[in-house]
């Protein structure tokens, strides 16, 4: 059993791991960036503009799911975020082709960010598991949330994505292209970790279940596109 | 793609027109000697022969290219990609598109601003929030487009004081609502 007790008397972590996984992932987005060509000020100028996208995005998809009823930050949105900075500075660039080069650099270190993200949430007791008593179960104590006995999703979810983050890596490595395998991979991981969480509960699918639906199918779409077209090359 | 031709180092290559550009600063005896010519805007181009154009192909666009008399054309590998024409940097400093679109970026911040101070309402802030990152991408289209453009440099600093102010506020807000956040 991880006892947990979520009263902090000064900074508390989740606001550090969210911020450390978007320097981490971002840190790690210029380096392949640079690796694979792209213009040193368009990397830097990616670097600035895809935090701002990505919690703004974050921030909107939950005000919105919420029908404005309070702010939160989704990781969902911030994917979105992400995407969309990539995808605005491949047009602005003044370098041609970089759209490819940057969605595959986005898309490998997505994992990695919302990897580390999920320490934040294990730490604030948020995002967390059904109710479940048996083996590295999660004891939740303090006044800021209830105190419960919970699955250790956060901790799944951080090692699943771990994992997924460096199978990719070495994927990149041997050459591989392994940019749709990550993509379906992190979709469909985050699609079946959702049914161990509390707020699923009472619900067949919930709204994240649905985008990651439709998430998995796009990149079944893409994937098969490429190979096809990949074929006939 | 960078071209150093033959006593001539780090020339551009515009694709488009097929011009081989000489960069500024050449002494001028010595692109007449190797036949470039001067355009309106004072850039010195040539067009490259067709066994110079071949070789420029080959390595076109990933390959930085050598011309030199005593071997063959050698290739290697650079990060450059392929250019525009320049525009003339003092142009660039003036350029009437470039201020309109700081204008615009100005306004965009002006605006954001007024949603955070004057309306008093956490509706505000999402618009708020996306105004300033609206006028974040013109003020990085201002400094890929137009570099040399004063009224740019200045907005991009704003800007950068902007982010930095941005994070903190987005850190106080986490820490201050950390039970709002019930799922990510």
């Amino acid at each position: 059993m991880i006892e947990i007790n979520t009263d902090y008397q000064f900074i508390p972590p989740y606001p550090i791991m969210i911020i450390l996984s978007l320097i981490t992932g971002i840190l790690m987005m210029y380096f392949l960036n640079r690796k694979n060509q792209i213009q040193k000020n368009v990397a830097g100028y990616l670097c600035m503009l895809a935090p701002m996208m990505s919690l703004f995005f974050g921030l909107l998809l939950t005000y919105i799911t919420s029908g404005g009823q309070y702010f939160g930050l989704s990781s969902l949105g911030g994917l979105i975020g992400m995407y969309s900075a990539v995808l605005i500075m491949a047009l602005i660039s003044p370098q041609t082709g970089t759209l490819r080069i940057m969605m595959k650099n986005c898309t490998l270190v997505l994992p990695l960010i919302y990897s580390i993200s999920k320490i934040g949430c294990l730490s604030a007791g948020c995002c967390r598991g059904i109710s479940y008593h048996g083996a590295f179960c999660i004891h939740y104590t303090g006044i800021e949330t209830e105190p419960a006995f919970v699955f250790p999703v956060q901790l799944t979810e951080t090692l699943v994505f771990l994992i997924i983050f460096l199978m990719g890596l070495i994927l990149e490595k041997k050459h591989q292209h392994p940019v749709w395998i990550v993509f379906i991979f992190s979709a469909s991981a985050k699609f079946l970790l959702d049914f161990l969480r509390e707020s699923h509960a009472n619900q067949i699918l919930s709204f994240t279940q649905i985008l990651c639906l439709v998430l998995i199918l796009i990149g079944f779409f893409l994937y098969f596109k490429n190979r096809k077209s990949k074929a006939q090359t | 793609m960078l071209i150093h031709y033959y006593m001539i180092p780090e020339c551009s290559y515009l694709k488009d027109q097929n011009y081989i550009l000489a960069p500024m600063g050449t002494a001028e005896g010595l692109l007449r000697q190797y036949d470039f010519q001067q355009n309106e805007n004072g850039f010195w181009y040539k067009i490259p022969n067709h066994q110079e154009y071949e070789a420029i192909m080959k390595g076109w666009p990933n390959y930085d290219i050598t011309f030199s008399f005593d071997q063959k054309p050698f290739y290697k590998l650079n990060s450059e990609q392929p250019v525009k024409f320049p525009e003339n940097p003092e142009f660039q400093e003036k350029s009437p598109i470039a201020n309109v679109i700081c204008i615009i970026d100005l306004l965009l911040l002006f605006f954001a601003f007024l949603f955070l101070i004057a309306l008093d309402d956490d509706v505000f802030l999402l618009p708020a929030i996306g105004l300033i990152i609206l006028s974040f991408i013109l003020t990085i289209i201002i400094r890929l487009r137009y570099p040399e453009n004063l009224f740019g440099k200045i907005l991009f600093g704003i800007d950068i004081l902007i982010l930095i102010c941005f994070i903190l506020a987005i850190i106080e807000v986490i820490i201050e609502c950390i039970q709002c956040f019930n799922s990510c």
